[in-house]
């Protein structure tokens, strides 16, 4: 590679990496986002689920040394992430609970979600920590890295995989990418996939074809609690190693905007992910040289509405 | 999304309904305080005060006369009363259409904004600053909730996307201006100049921020009463929220009366931002929290979107959260329980099938077979 | 129009029954008697049609029968066997399948997806979407169904649609396949391919039920039928044997004696309202109306006869204002009122009772006052620059309650609590109140109880003579036949008969609702000429 290309791929190289990062839980949530929507019960409790489990991810991990001493150091991130993991699809059953068993509304639930966990958050922060503003004091691990070998005679693939630390990429963020391929499989390919879609395109159809449709809708919710549970340990446990009250900071409804902006589909929401995931790098980058980095953010829900517009005017051409 | 706001449009009838209101409440409160009763080692103490902290002391003692204290913690109360009870009415009027708008947050942040604007730019006697503020909050508010009425209409844009797309839009304008052009240059934090004092509200309560503003909150929710009761456009509003296809077949203008109800409603989050910029703060600092907006939320749902319960929903909501206040400064359990309670009590109250139908019978039969006697309500 | 379909299956001789009902009654929660001590058996491999008109109780024999609801009294024999058919499933599972009259397919998925939905072919944990294509292949090619496995649905036209719905049946392992008045949107060309395939399916050794209200489907598809009229069994027999009169008074049967009401004089003068080349399409672009034209002279009902669906909703939408038309137009006094919203038609003196009362006429939750003016609160004097004068429509709300009889304690009472007829009565009172010179009246008196319907049935007549024109539309022939002083029929979109009302009978409109016959070039204009009772035979 020539004197001057290197550099610039190498630049390259490090934006991508620093989107993939900022994107990261975006595009758990919005997996999870899409697949209870096109269950046909949309969640806009994202926001609340990846909270909740960025909070416990962190506090099992250091509590687990005490409550269980002989436990291999290595192995006490992967029980906070599962703690947290399981707190997600505890609130997420909740609001699946009051939505199909008690009729309450989906929406008005789901914001209701999200302050109970904004809530329980910093309340439990607080008992237990002592501290109402965040974590910073305890010493909490982060999930691994992946490193991948032998790609030491490749500086630009090498860069890419290990990072400029040489530590390798999170794994989280490989989990995300790997989601999304798991996702689009699951939902295209899979029976259950095809049954909530079913179920969320025409609910008769699905219940004369002998379908389970609240089995379905109860799956739905519980895989979306998963997914945005993921996206919330990332939070937490991932570039950064602690958790801060409301860390969430509105990532959760951008989640469902990838989702609306993406038409649906786990290639399109992906993107849109992604998309989202780069605007808040280059507010950064764009703060650098001028450009306020609030007319940045308000480029995300703009481009939501713009997109809501465009799909409004197509349909009503047609 | 088909969501429609759970929203009793008419006043509610049936045993069931009037049940579910203090059943909700009660269930909540003891949800919340098993939560509490875990991680507290006084959770009794600690609720007690939840519920009365609120209250200020009266004593009486033969030296000293009548003795008021803790007046300055129930002045919080009045102070969150108020600007509660303007979001309330901001969600109140478009869940009366049927419309789920959830941008009263992005309303009174952009209002707050423009009063602040306003205040600063104008000099002047308060006749000429204060209803000029007033003018600019409501206009703003009207404004940005007329901006979802219309792509709804237009676009069939769901309004709970583009509300809420709204609201992360506004705290990030608001954030922009005071940034870049409302800075207090010589204060030590992010924040705009302190307001004349032209054109801050008299105040009613002396070491409070309660003001004049308090007088607004009976005559704003007796406006919307008298707008949904007694005019045209009131009476469209209730017919397109409670049978849409019966209002279309009648001839009514259903589109304007959706866009509309969406933007009175802002009109009221923009007196929540006046009550912000020119009562409570007196001056608008650049990390305000958002949120509040759904506060408004629980205030409207607690009401059932009735204008004249609002005011009562907002004082009962008002006094947990200062009581919270008081509970995290004298018990170990931190004032965000009352968030926990607060999504509890949403939770409960739109659960539609929390009261088992056979209930409220059973109930009556318990009432009777006790020798009670008079006639259950 | 005739369908000769010679048949091929092997005459059904003292063969066991596959289905059979024995005494079965429906009694609904509400008290409706649907269904009162039916019983007929169906043999195996044969095409048995359940016949009557709308309200007959065909449906809910239907329902009990896929296990969407249970009898109240009675059996259900299967095989001979008492049968429990709890739910759908354990319908499925003893072998019967339903396709419903509204396609229940995803609109996303191809004809495959949609067929096996619910039972799909799995290899380990991903579906097997070429063991899915090649089984539904099989299976279209063993019946001779023509499908394209991997088309979608969206795509395809009704007939298409309903074709996938049969193998859905089928690939759920249906013996006996019950089909929901399946003609009802399909053109006549599709309902042709359509009884092609019925008659395959029964050779490949199935057997259909075919629930209808068509003569034609009866006489030329049907092996044998059985009638329903009223909830109960009104005549059965050989489909290939039976005269198109004789079943015709099965179906219909007798008209209960007419409400004596005076006619008006044939009207004098020209039209009131004119309604030239009407015509408006469906949203999968079939003709909802065709060609309609018809006058109604001041002082005259015009009644519309028809089995519902077959336009009717559609005429009284855009007569009302509610939708444009695709062609045509209406007026009054020259004074054209379509096609420019409800308060434009309202201004021209146009007033609509609407076909569904809870969902379009009432608000239910709102007070009776409210619900009174509706149409009139925006002008004087129930309102002025926007303030409402409340006390003006509550002392109106009094008037019109004591006027129309209708019985509540208050105007501000919920209008939901009253029965049927009262509602009804509260939307009369509100469409009237602007004096209309046109009212559309869509199946005023349905679920309303005798006296109540006798009495709206005076305020038409009175809404008449003074000088009105009335469109009724109703699908209950004996009010049409009481109260119109001519009719019209209206069949698949298009006018196929226009009566004199003093001089014809159900047995002579029945033919022409049911499809069988059609007066051609049919119109309701004043100068139309009549269809005599004693026309040529059936063609």
């Amino acid at each position: 590679m020539s004197a001057v290309a290197m550099p610039m791929a190498a630049m390259g190289v490090t934006v991508l990496v620093a989107v993939l990062r900022n994107a990261t839980p975006i595009i758990f949530a919005a997996l999870g986002g899409l697949i209870s929507d096109l269950a046909g019960s949309i969640n806009v409790a994202l926001e609340g689920l990846m909270l909740i489990a960025a909070f416990f991810g962190v506090i099992v991990s250091v509590h687990a040394a005490q409550w269980f001493p002989g436990l291999a150091p290595w192995m006490l991130p992967w029980l906070g992430c599962l703690a947290g993991l399981a707190m997600a699809l505890v609130l997420a059953a909740v609001l699946a609970l009051f939505h199909l068993e008690l009729g309450a509304d989906l929406i008005v639930a789901g914001i209701a979600i999200n302050l109970l966990a904004a809530g329980l958050t910093v309340f439990l922060l607080v008992a237990i920590v002592g501290d109402k503003g965040s974590t910073a004091g305890l010493n909490s691990p982060s999930l691994p890295s992946l490193r991948m070998p032998g790609l030491a005679g490749l500086p630009l693939l090498d860069l890419l995989f290990n990072g400029e630390d040489g530590r390798g990429q999170h794994v989280l963020i490989y989990a995300a990418l790997a989601g999304v391929a798991a996702v689009a499989l699951f939902l295209s390919r899979t029976r259950w996939g095809t049954w909530i879609r079913a179920v969320g395109e025409n609910r008769d159809a699905a219940l004369a074809a002998g379908i389970p449709v609240k089995r379905m809708q109860y799956t739905a919710l519980l895989l979306s609690g998963l997914l945005a549970g993921l996206g919330g340990i990332y939070l937490s446990m991932g570039y950064l190693t602690l958790f801060q009250a409301n860390m969430t900071a509105g990532r959760g409804f951008l989640a469902l905007a990838a989702i609306f902006l993406g038409r649906r589909r786990p290639a399109g929401t992906f993107a849109a992910a992604v998309l989202f995931g780069a605007t808040a790098s280059m507010a950064a980058w764009l703060g650098a040289r001028h450009i306020d980095t609030q007319l940045v953010y308000m480029l995300p829900p703009l481009v939501t509405i713009a997109a809501l517009v465009v799909a409004g005017a197509r349909r009503r051409r047609s | 999304m088909s969501a429609a706001p759970p929203v009793a449009v008419e006043p509610s009838r049936g045993s069931a309904e009037r049940l579910r209101l203090p059943l909700a409440l009660a269930a909540a409160l003891l949800a919340g305080f098993c939560i509490t009763a875990l991680v507290s080692r006084e959770p009794l103490r600690a609720y007690l005060t939840l519920l009365t902290g609120a209250l200020p002391e009266i004593d009486w003692s033969a030296s000293g006369g009548w003795q008021v204290r803790r007046l300055v913690r129930f002045g919080s109360v009045i102070e969150d009363f108020i600007t509660l009870s303007f979001l309330g009415l901001a969600l109140a009027v478009p869940f009366r259409a049927r419309q789920f708008s959830l941008g009263a947050d992005g309303q009174m942040f952009l209002a707050a904004l423009a009063a602040c604007a306003v205040s600063l730019a104008l000099g002047g006697p308060w006749y000429r600053v204060l209803p000029a503020a007033a003018g600019a909050a409501m206009l703003t508010g009207f404004a940005w909730g007329l901006i979802p009425g219309l792509l709804k209409v237009r676009y069939q844009a769901n309004e709970i996307v583009t509300t809420l797309m709204l609201n992360l839009v506004a705290v990030q304008f608001y954030q922009w201006i005071i940034t870049g052009y409302l800075r207090d240059r010589g204060a030590g934090y992010l924040v705009t100049p302190a307001l004349p004092a032209a054109a801050l509200w008299p105040n009613l309560m002396p070491h409070t921020h309660v003001t004049l503003m308090l007088l607004l909150v009976p005559a704003a929710a007796a406006a919307v009463q008298l707008l949904l009761a007694r005019t045209t456009l009131g009476y469209e509003i209730r017919a397109v929220g409670a049978a849409p296809a019966f209002a279309r077949q009648a001839g009514m203008p259903v589109t304007r009366a959706v866009t509309l109800s969406m933007a009175l409603g802002g009109v009221f989050a923009g007196l929540a931002g006046l009550h912000l910029s020119n009562a409570l703060l007196q001056r608008l600092p650049v990390d305000l929290t958002p949120g509040l907006g759904y506060d408004g939320l629980v205030v409207a749902l607690l009401a059932r979107s009735e204008p004249k319960s609002v005011p009562l929903a907002a004082f009962f909501y008002a006094w947990l959260r200062t009581g919270a206040l008081a509970m995290e400064r004298s018990t170990d359990v931190s004032r965000e329980m009352v968030l926990v309670i607060e999504a509890l009590i949403i939770l409960f109250i739109v659960a539609d099938r929390l009261v088992p139908p056979g209930l409220p019978k059973a109930l009556r039969r318990l009432w009777h077979r006790s020798g009670a006697g008079a006639e259950a309500a | 129009m005739p369908m000769n379909l010679t048949s091929t299956a092997v005459s059904p001789g003292a063969e066991p029954a596959l289905i059979e009902l024995r005494g079965v009654s429906k009694r609904y929660a509400n008290g409706t008697l649907a269904n009162d001590d039916v019983s007929f058996s169906v043999r195996r491999g044969e095409i048995h049609a359940i016949v009557g008109e709308n309200g007959a109780g065909k449906s809910t024999v239907m329902k009990m029968l896929y296990g969407l609801e249970q009898p109240s009294a009675g059996q259900i024999l299967l095989d001979g066997a008492v049968a429990q058919l709890a739910d759908p499933r354990a319908a499925i599972a003893a072998g019967i399948g339903l396709v419903p009259q509204h396609l229940k397919l995803v609109p996303s998925f191809t004809v495959a997806q949609n067929i096996v939905l619910g039972s799909e072919p799995v290899r380990g944990l991903l579906l097997d979407t070429e063991r899915a294509i090649l089984e539904v292949a099989a299976l279209a090619g063993r019946f001779g169904l023509a499908v394209e496995p991997r088309a979608r649905v969206a795509g395809l036209s009704i007939g298409e649609q309903q074709r996938v719905e049969i193998l859905k049946a089928l690939y759920r392992g249906a013996r006996l396949v019950l089909m929901d008045e399946p003609s009802a949107v399909l053109t006549p060309q599709e309902a042709q391919a359509l009884f092609g395939t019925l008659r395959k399916l029964v050779d490949g050794g199935l057997t259909v039920v075919l629930i209808t209200h068509k003569l034609g489907e009866v006489r030329d598809v049907s092996d044998r039928f059985t009638v329903l009229r009223g909830g109960r069994v009104s005549g059965h027999g050989d489909a290939r044997r039976v005269g198109a009169d004789e079943l015709t008074a099965m179906i219909v049967g007798r008209a209960v004696a007419p409400l004596q009401v005076a006619r008006a004089r044939r009207a004098d003068g020209g039209a009131l309202v004119a309604v030239r080349q009407l015509g408006v399409r469906r949203a999968d672009g079939r003709r909802a109306l065709d060609d309609i034209s018809f006058d109604i002279a001041a002082g005259e009902i015009l009644g519309i006869a028809g089995v519902e669906g077959n336009g009717q909703a559609e005429l009284a939408a855009i007569l009302g204002g509610l939708c444009l038309p695709g062609e045509g137009q209406a007026s009054i006094d020259g004074l054209v009122f379509t096609g420019r919203g409800v308060r434009a038609a309202r201004a021209a003196g146009v007033a609509a009772i609407p076909e569904d009362r809870l969902h379009d006429g009432v608000a239910a939750d709102m007070s009776i006052t409210d619900n009174l003016i509706a149409a009139d609160y925006h002008k004087a004097p129930l309102s002025s620059f926007g303030w409402l004068r409340i006390d003006r429509a509550r002392t109106l709300a009094l008037q019109l309650i004591a006027r129309y009889g209708v019985l509540v304690s208050s105007p501000d009472a919920a209008i939901g609590i009253l029965s049927g007829g009262n509602m009804q009565k509260v939307v009369l009172a509100r469409e009237l109140l602007a004096r209309p010179r046109f009212l559309v009246a869509s199946q005023p008196t349905r679920g309303v109880d005798i006296g109540a319907s006798q009495s709206l049935r005076e305020r038409l007549v009175e809404l008449r003579d003074g000088g009105a024109a009335v469109l009724l539309i109703s699908s209950d022939l004996d009010e049409i036949l009481a109260l119109s002083d001519r009719i019209a029929v209206l069949a698949r979109g298009r006018i196929v008969g226009h009566f004199d009302g003093g001089s014809v009978s159900a047995f002579d409109l029945g033919p022409y609702m049911t499809g069988a016959r059609e007066q051609g070039g049919a119109s309701a204009l004043l100068t139309a000429p009549f269809c005599g009772a004693a026309e040529a035979g059936y063609a």
